[in-house]
């Protein structure tokens, strides 16, 4: 084999994998990023909570209103409060369970972005072809699946609460 | 040829780990001792709220005490007794008029608040309260309604109480409720695992509480600098309002620590060193984990400053 055939060769493994790599080491960064800012909210949420002994209405709305304007962007997404997360008020001492969590979106190339399989109509074994969802509808769908989409940052924190309510036993 | 390479490769495993456990040290420190600080001023400033609040006043036998925190084996570690009475009336003579650093400090403010000198009056205590029929009604009436000088919108905190109520919140807060978390081996002073760190609650301290009366009329800058509070949207009438009169409690605390480390660098590396002086001493084995990691002189304090006032 000459050493031009060599090279190309050499040239096209190389090619992708530094583009891999450059992609691995983007998404360590930005993982790492979105894993500070979470914790910088998780312990924003932990305080509140310590001081009130649960998370107030209030404090609810300024802190889901950061989540929405500020924390949430292409790679970081379903910024919300853990399902656990104490929104009664309890009593002095009394354990609280407050969380955040995010799903933190990989970003690798080729990455089939559509993902709603199924969901074109007719498309199945029996049918022919009927037609697309309107674009609307997709959006919909698209929604709908990244909603559900499984958080893969969640910090929850279980501390006691430190105020005192005189209207609680 | 072959030795060499594995001694390479061994060498650069090791410098690969050691890096490696001290960046993740460095922001273990930066961000866990960022929340020891914060969480600490939160123990303390919830505990002046606490006691602001008189939660010994209350409906069931409990007085506001709450129970004590205990070790895994079931040790009480940090008592929950926060007030001293057996029952409401006792724990307020003992709060106030049987307090000698009450007395001490209510003679320094006597003659500050008209409806002050009437409550001491009725303690029995040196005011500058006349002593007409409806002065010594009133003052009998505050005394018999055990009023305190928060219920006047003036901060006086009872440091004993205080401190006994954020050591309690210091190692509920830090133990989580997790009694594997208190630790009391018997050698050492106990303390609370928390990330990395060691915390004494029993060491935790109230260095000064340092009172300033500020006229929030007059003293207008004054008293926002120090509070932050726009005096001139509270409404008072005028100097001579007795509510102007604001006293502010300025609450300096420490909190010691101790730094163990989340990754086993530092031990290995005591273990490395133990053994060689070891052998060069010809002592016993390695030393123990409480003996490498003495805890009286290696902690360190966090001190603190909380800024606590009432407003009436």
């Amino acid at each position: 084999m000459s050493d031009g055939v060599r090279l190309i060769f050499k040239t096209l493994i190389k090619v992708p994998v530094i583009v891999l790599v450059c992609f691995f080491i983007f998404n360590v960064f930005a993982f790492g990023v979105s894993y500070m800012k979470m914790l910088g909210l998780s312990f924003v949420a932990m305080q509140v909570a310590v001081e009130n002994n649960f998370i107030p209405p209030n404090e609810y709305n300024v802190i889901k209103s950061y989540m929405k304007d500020n924390l949430e962007t292409e790679i970081l997404q379903n910024v919300d409060f853990t399902s656990g997360t104490q929104l009664t008020k309890s009593q002095y001492g009394e354990p609280v369970r407050v969380g955040v969590q995010a799903r933190y979106k990989f970003i690798w190339p080729l990455t089939p972005k559509e993902q709603i399989y199924g969901e074109f109509e007719g498309m199945n074994d029996n049918a022919s072809f009927g037609g697309y969802k309107s674009g609307s509808e997709l959006e919909a769908l698209r929604q709908q699946k990244e909603q559900q989409a499984k958080s893969n940052i969640v910090i929850e924190y279980v501390v006691p609460g430190l105020k005192y309510y005189a209207d609680l036993n | 040829m072959f030795v060499k390479y594995i001694f390479r490769w061994l060498l650069g495993t090791v410098v690969v780990i050691v890096i490696s456990a001290l960046i993740i040290e460095v922001v273990s420190i930066s961000l866990v001792g960022f929340q020891i600080n914060q969480l600490s001023r939160i123990a303390f400033k919830q505990a002046c709220r606490y006691f602001s609040q008189e939660t010994y006043k209350r409906e069931d036998a409990s007085l506001g005490n709450m129970s004590d925190i205990v070790n895994s084996q079931g040790l009480p570690i940090v008592s929950g007794k926060f007030y001293d009475g057996n029952d409401e009336q006792e724990v307020y003579d003992n709060l106030y008029r049987r307090n000698s650093a009450f007395r001490n400090w209510a003679s320094e403010h006597k003659g500050i608040w008209k409806n002050f000198d009437l409550l001491l009056l009725g303690m029995g205590l040196p005011t500058q309260a006349g002593t007409s029929e409806e002065e010594l009604y009133i003052s009998k009436f505050y005394y018999e309604s055990r009023m305190t000088p928060m219920n006047f919108g003036i901060s006086y905190l009872d440091r004993d109480v205080v401190e006994r109520i954020a050591r309690w919140n210091l190692a509920e807060l830090f133990s989580a409720g997790n009694e594997s978390m208190v630790v009391d081996d018997g050698r050492n002073e106990p303390f609370v695992r928390y990330k990395g760190f060691r915390i004494y609650p029993q060491r935790a301290a109230i260095k000064d509480i340092k009172y300033d009366v500020f006229n929030v009329v007059t003293q207008k800058e004054e008293f926002q600098a120090i509070t932050n509070i726009d005096s001139s949207k509270l409404g008072f009438d005028g100097p001579n309002d007795d509510r102007a009169k604001v006293c502010v409690a300025t609450i300096s605390y420490t909190v010691p620590v101790a730094y163990e480390g989340v990754t086993p660098l530092k031990r290995i590396m005591m273990f490395v060193w133990n053994r060689e002086t070891n052998m060069a001493n010809n002592e016993d084995d390695v030393l123990g984990e409480s003996e490498i990691m003495s805890d009286g002189p290696r902690a360190l304090p966090v001190p603190g400053n909380i800024v606590f006032t009432v407003l009436e």
